[in-house]
């Protein structure tokens, strides 16, 4: 007899492996950083404590560990060491997916960006997040969100010739103080 | 949405479309899942050293290996009275089952003579699952991974004292006395058609496991003594009461918090275990409402009474009392002990912190405090104060307390030199400090700092960093991942 969650997580990867892999698409700099993050993710969510009544419900979940792991991932010293390693023992390429040019193009734009950057955008412009939601999603000061966001946006505007117009206050350039294991903001903690 | 959002959006549509027919990798599936498992296998074993059962760390075959006898003849529960009801008689069962046959589950490794004796409170033991570096998850063989049993000193220095062998799985540690060569421990031969899981010593200095073949190792974990008297909650089931699933997920990350109400309709017994093997059954125990906790001494263990009231269990006389004066609104959790006989519980959030003096159960519980959050893991610290978790972040994460101490009413943080993104996965209090581990459940959003575990000086606030929880990388040609801490006694 399988647990519950084994069954979730297989009609998960069943099922929604394509919107996961596309989402994971976006914000991985390769298909095969894709691939991986979109494994990583799985192991995080089924790994972790919550419980799932619904296949909707852990495609949330996992879409936002995406969302997160694809900055621990590049910020993860020891997680670039095992993306390598598992590029070098793959036996074979990751499949290489078939698009228009102008996808072609814009995912090319994309892995051009930070993966801060590429997160921040996706989540702003595709997801359409608030600052504070972004922010706490990714665990970002607003600050920094507000900058990679604008830097993000301005990049892609200026390598894919599109106009965006630009969410309100990523313009803004507040003085940035970075969250994550070495610089920190208070006030998460009460 | 803008233009770029449209062109973002319409591109991850067609990235969907293109991959649409495409199935995942081979290995996708299949090394996904052996990930988990993996990490869900020892993350039983983290639960176990919180004070959780050992059930169910390898499946339903292995869980179920080891059915419980018919019990002796029933006790009865407490009553809905605020006066104390004794139980007929506790009934002890005798020592008389032979010792098991002793099982070597792991190898010794060097250590310097008198290590092991020398070890005292704060000193912890942890299970250092390595994987070599470099290894595909979907093509790992057995020779990938090694697991040591780990001594860890107040400062962070490691000290292999066993590997256990590849045929077996560690599936949980409950108590260690430091300064002793003997800790209680579960393992089981994942290699065997039928798993069989054991439970209990294990001796650290030659790795054999001598079970207790008088109890049940699908029993769950309630507490311990250093006399070594221990108290469980042994399950009355048969195959239909499997719940569905087999493997409920606690509502919390740790503590005692698998709960027996999760497998419901099975009836638990409360039963004692002194050191002989001698064991008492005190009846059926409930957690539904209110959760299992041992007293600091060992006198008493809370409970769900039948009424769904707090039950206050004597267990030097079997006494089983409801207490009358807890108030139901707001609703109050156990919040652990502030001393011997002091109860302490968490009422309503922010909440109020009263304490229950458990030889008194129809007195009302005085209020000693506030908290901006639900406390947990009320623990004495031996000087009046009292260490305690407080519970910052949002279901299903809402159980790690961080760490805080309560002095003269108050509640104060302990956390100042944490991150910012640092939270209680589960603590244990020894030697002054209290050893956490963060930021092992993850809520679905917003930053987590890294899993690791670190001890925080209960007066000073200082923080030592014991070790990484998941994938620290070495120069030796392992990967490291640390779990299951267990604090000496």
């Amino acid at each position: 007899m399988s647990a519950r969650w084994e069954g979730l997580l297989e009609q998960l990867v069943q099922e929604r492996w394509s919107t996961l892999l596309a989402r994971a698409t976006l914000l991985a700099a390769t298909p095969a950083d894709a691939e991986d993050l979109v494994q990583d993710a799985l192991v995080a969510t089924f790994s972790s404590r919550a419980r799932f009544t619904s296949l909707a419900q852990a495609e949330s979940y996992v879409r936002r560990a995406i969302a997160t792991r694809s900055i621990d991932r590049a910020r993860s010293a020891a997680s670039e060491r095992r993306a390598t390693d598992r590029v070098a023992v793959r036996p074979e390429p990751p499949v290489e997916t078939t698009l228009p040019g102008l996808e072609v193009d814009v995912l090319a734009a994309l892995a051009r960006l930070t993966p801060r950057q590429r997160a921040c955008v996706v989540l702003r412009h595709v997801e359409d997040l608030s600052v504070a939601q972004t922010a706490d999603q990714l665990g970002l000061s607003p600050g920094a969100v507000k900058r990679y966001t604008s830097d993000g946006a301005t990049a892609l505007q200026r390598w894919l010739g599109t106009t965006t117009d630009p969410r309100p206050g990523d313009h803004e350039r507040p003085t940035v103080e970075l969250v994550d294991g070495s610089s920190t903001t208070r006030g998460d903690r009460s | 949405m803008s233009d770029l959002g449209q062109l973002l959006a319409a591109t991850e549509t067609a990235v969907a479309r293109a991959r649409a027919t495409s199935t995942p990798p081979p290995d996708a599936l299949a090394g996904t899942l052996r990930r988990v498992r993996r990490r869900r296998t020892v993350r039983h074993s983290v639960q176990s050293v919180a004070g959780v059962a050992v059930v169910a760390a390898l499946g339903v075959t292995a869980w179920l290996g080891t059915h419980v006898p018919d019990p002796p003849a029933p006790a009865t529960t407490g009553t809905p009275t605020a006066s104390p009801t004794t139980t007929p008689t506790p009934t002890p069962t005798p020592a008389a089952v032979a010792p098991a046959a002793t099982v070597h589950v792991a190898d010794p490794w060097p250590v310097p003579d008198g290590l092991i004796e020398s070890t005292g409170p704060g000193w912890s033991l942890v299970q250092d699952m390595q994987t070599r570096t470099g290894t595909d998850p979907s093509k790992a063989t057995p020779e990938d991974y090694r697991t040591l049993l780990t001594l860890v000193s107040p400062a962070g220095e490691h000290h292999p004292l066993l590997e256990v062998a590849s045929d077996r799985v560690l599936t949980g540690w409950f108590d260690w006395t430091a300064g002793q060569p003997m800790v209680l421990f579960t393992s089981t031969d994942h290699s065997a058609a039928s798993p069989e899981q054991l439970a209990g010593t294990l001796d650290l200095r030659t790795g054999d496991l001598t079970p207790w073949a008088d109890l049940p190792a699908s029993a769950m974990w309630i507490g311990g003594t250093r006399q070594g008297t221990t108290v469980w909650a042994v399950p009355q089931w048969d195959d239909t009461d499997m719940p569905d699933g087999g493997m409920p997920m606690p509502r919390n990350v740790l503590g005692p918090q698998l709960r027996m109400h999760g497998f419901a309709p099975t009836e638990f017994r409360l039963t004692v275990r002194a050191p002989d093997g001698t064991q008492r059954d005190l009846g059926p125990i409930d957690d539904s409402r209110y959760t299992t906790s041992l007293s600091p001494d060992g006198r008493w263990v809370t409970a769900t009474a039948a009424d769904g009231g707090l039950l206050l269990v004597d267990l030097r006389s079997g006494t089983s009392t409801t207490a009358s004066q807890v108030p139901a609104e707001p609703p109050c959790t156990v919040g652990g002990w502030t001393g011997p006989d002091e109860l302490l519980l968490s009422c309503g959030v922010p909440a109020e912190l009263r304490v229950l003096d458990a030889r008194e159960p129809s007195s009302a519980p005085r209020t000693v405090g506030t908290s901006e959050f639900t406390v947990v893991d009320a623990t004495p610290l031996g000087d009046g104060r009292v260490a305690l978790g407080i519970l910052t972040q949002e279901a299903p994460c809402d159980v790690g307390g961080d760490a805080a101490v309560l002095a003269d009413g108050v509640v104060s943080p302990l956390t100042g030199q944490w991150g910012p993104y640092d939270h209680a996965s589960g603590s244990q209090v020894a030697g002054g400090s209290v050893l956490t581990e963060l930021n092992v459940c993850y809520v679905g959003h917003g930053k987590a700092g890294r899993q690791r575990t670190i001890s925080t000086d209960a007066t000073t606030g200082a923080v030592t960093e014991l070790g990484s929880l998941v994938g620290e990388v070495t120069d030796d040609g392992w990967d490291r991942s640390l779990y299951g801490w267990l604090v000496g006694r």
